[in-house]
């Protein structure tokens, strides 16, 4: 008999095989209670000092999460401290208890959810989150009213220490979350949650293997049965059999080796083994992209696909939306990270309901990107305010795609100037500086770097169209696979042509297309002397890894060789037999 | 009583970092210190009200207090949202 599974949502990746603990949510005091007149004084004393202990209890976890270094979530919980002290919080429970005559636990969780429903209906995503930690303080003061201490959950996994335990909980709080112990918890699975809840980011910065979102079959599981997580596929095997157990072992150690060599990277800066520094940032599609390319190490947006904002609606997004979805991308990374935003890239492969394009026989050389926004410039102004309005809370930059000639450049640029001229007289805050360039995608626009670059701010080079336009092959034919390949002489010859011409007016270079995040690749465009690679966010840690590993002064000439050779085959072979660091 | 107004610099306006700082600043005052934004006036010793008045940057807040080390108080809260400080 198989093993039965459960699916849920895969929210951090990794293998973990353990018992299960179920952790049960203690059930929150129902409707209100009252004490009888003259209980007040007694009560409020009882309520202080669950409050004081409650204190010593956050204290101790805070400073343990500091003395790990988890300055991150240790900040979660001098916010928690601070909320202890808060007057609308504990102050309103207090007021509860002395005019209403509440029972304690009554008015701490009345109190608890006023604030909480307060903070949630704001229009701020940061601010809906706040609310989490508002019910969680108020639970914890709640425990202890009643004499328990944290989690006693938590506490009988810890206690069993032979093998690792797996936990199953209906959701986690945060306080849960980053208290979980990565030498006794080996992963968690919850019947709630989507991959961008607090217990989800925390797992994946922790590095536990989590499932969420399983529903209610993750609560049906039986204390102490073996189970086995797969964090990668969202997938919980129970009971599992001998041969799923040794697959599974040899995945968990192999993962486990591997991870533990690339965490050294993350929150270091990009630099080669002689000390020169380049940018190592991620391509996204969406906020929730972005959230995960920061937990992966990219230092920022190298390429951020619009065009998913438009596609799978009947309408268009509206400014605002549009304007949402960037701040939050924004926000994923800290404040002065590059976020570089394209405009929408429809057409060609990705078709729109909302604008009712014809059908075309070659849509690739067709009616796409810019060309359908400086044909429709209400539709293309509308994003730019929105990238524009953005700008006011990060680095963003704006990128035009598919620019083929220097009139299109201009009148993009014109558009964009339109566009921040509307929101001065609207007395709309934007940055003035922001950064307008284009992706180097057509090689008309690559042959004409030298023109471009007096204009531009930075050129993108887009590797997958350019190959394909510059070698007249379908990249979805999978016939044409040996032209598909930006290791071609002539297509490294753009890229050797588009990074000097850029170079020369002192603009800087980015690639986001597959060949920057390709290890192959990467010596020699750090040879040409790329500053900037963009690429999938898992990416981002090995590249950052062989990085470390590679001389840039000794590739410049490796960079010139490789323009003499006969194909991307030979450029291969050279690149492997010349760096040895590809494979330490 | 004093009362300053001052323009949010913070990118992302008065979020976790510079709330925590805000109340910290108030409670050098011993008597009341309030925030007004829009018509929406609340006492900057609560993380929870700092929070709820939902200021973006180039929002404007006066600040306000009475008692005790009030001057000292509004100032450094001043500081908090003058300052662009990276979160």
């Amino acid at each position: 008999m198989m093993a039965t599974e459960i699916k849920g949502i895969a929210a951090s990746e990794g293998y973990a095989i353990g018992r299960a603990v179920i952790l049960r949510e203690e059930a929150a005091p129902q409707g209100i209670t009252y004490i009888d007149a003259g209980q007040e004084e007694a009560e409020l004393t009882r309520f202080d000092s669950a409050v004081t202990a409650a204190r010593g209890e956050l204290e101790a976890i805070h400073a343990r999460m500091l003395e790990d270094g988890r300055e991150k979530e240790a900040e979660i919980f001098e916010a928690h401290l601070m909320l202890l002290e808060d007057e609308e919080l504990i102050g309103a429970a207090q007021e509860k208890i002395r005019g209403q005559r509440y029972k304690a636990e009554a008015a701490m969780n009345k109190a608890g959810e006023d604030v909480a429903s307060m903070l949630a209906a704001l229009d701020d995503e940061y601010l809906r989150e706040r609310a989490a930690d508002v019910r969680d303080v108020s639970k914890r003061v709640i425990r202890k009213l009643s004499g328990a201490s944290d989690s006693d959950a938590m506490q009988a996994a810890a206690g069993d220490s032979k093998s690792k335990s797996i936990l199953f909980a209906f959701d986690l709080t945060p306080s849960d979350t980053a208290q979980l112990d990565p030498s006794v918890i080996g992963g968690f699975v919850t019947a709630a949650g989507g991959r961008t809840s607090h217990s989800a980011i925390i797992a994946r910065s922790v590095g536990i293997p989590a499932i969420v979102g399983a529903g209610e079959a993750a609560l049906q599981i039986e204390d102490g049965k073996l189970v086995i997580v797969d964090g990668a596929a969202g997938l919980v095997l129970v009971d599992p059999k001998d041969d799923e157990l040794a697959r599974y072992e040899a995945l968990r150690q192999q993962a486990e080796g591997k991870r533990a060599l690339l965490e050294q990277f993350r929150g270091k800066p990009s630099v080669s083994a002689d000390g020169h520094q380049v940018e190592l940032v991620a391509n996204i599609g969406s906020a929730q992209d972005a959230v995960a390319a920061s937990e992966h190490g990219a230092e920022g947006v190298g390429l951020f696909r619009t065009e998913f904002l438009y596609m799978g609606r009947p309408d268009l997004p509206t400014e605002d939306e549009q304007f949402t979805a960037y701040k939050e991308v924004a926000e994923a990374f800290g404040h002065g990270a590059p976020i570089v935003i394209r405009t929408m890239d429809i057409g060609g492969d990705k078709e729109l309901p909302s604008l009712q394009l014809e059908k075309e026989d070659n849509p690739f050389l067709g009616y796409r990107a810019i060309r359908i926004c400086l044909d429709r410039p209400e539709l293309f102004k509308t994003q730019l305010r929105a990238v524009l309005r953005a700008s006011a809370f990060g680095e963003l930059k704006v990128m035009f795609p598919m620019i083929a000639t220097l009139g299109e450049w201009r009148q993009a640029k014109g558009l964009l100037e339109q566009a921040k001229q509307e929101l001065r007289s609207a007395n709309i805050a934007f940055n003035e500086q922001i950064e307008a360039g284009i992706m180097i995608e057509i090689p008309a626009a690559a042959q004409m770097a030298d023109r471009f670059a007096r204009e531009v701010d930075f050129f993108s080079i887009g590797t997958n169209d350019l190959v394909q336009y510059t070698m007249a092959a379908d990249r979805m034919n999978p016939k044409l696979g040996y032209l598909s390949d930006p290791l071609h002489p002539p297509v490294l010859r753009l890229i050797d042509q588009v990074i000097r011409a850029a170079h020369k007016e002192n603009k800087w270079v980015g690639m986001c297309g597959e060949m920057a995040g390709t290890p192959i690749a990467i010596p020699i465009l750090l040879g040409m002397g790329l500053d900037e690679f963009s690429m999938s966010a898992s990416a981002v840690l090995p590249a950052r890894a062989l990085l470390s590993r590679l001389d840039r002064a000794k590739l410049a000439s490796l960079a010139e060789a490789v323009l003499d050779l006969d194909d991307a085959e030979a450029v291969r072979a050279y690149v492997e037999q010349q760096v040895p660091e590809l494979n330490p | 009583m004093v009362e300053k107004a001052y323009v949010v610099m913070n990118p992302t306006g008065i979020h976790a970092r510079p709330a925590k700082k805000i109340v910290e600043a108030a409670k050098i005052c011993e008597g009341t210190v309030y925030l007004e934004k829009g018509g929406r006036k609340v006492s900057a010793k609560s993380l929870v009200n700092v929070l709820s008045i939902g200021a973006k940057q180039n929002d404007t807040v006066t600040v306000s207090a009475e008692g005790e080390k009030a001057e000292a108080a509004v100032d450094a809260i001043g500081a908090v949202l003058a300052t662009a400080e990276a979160e």
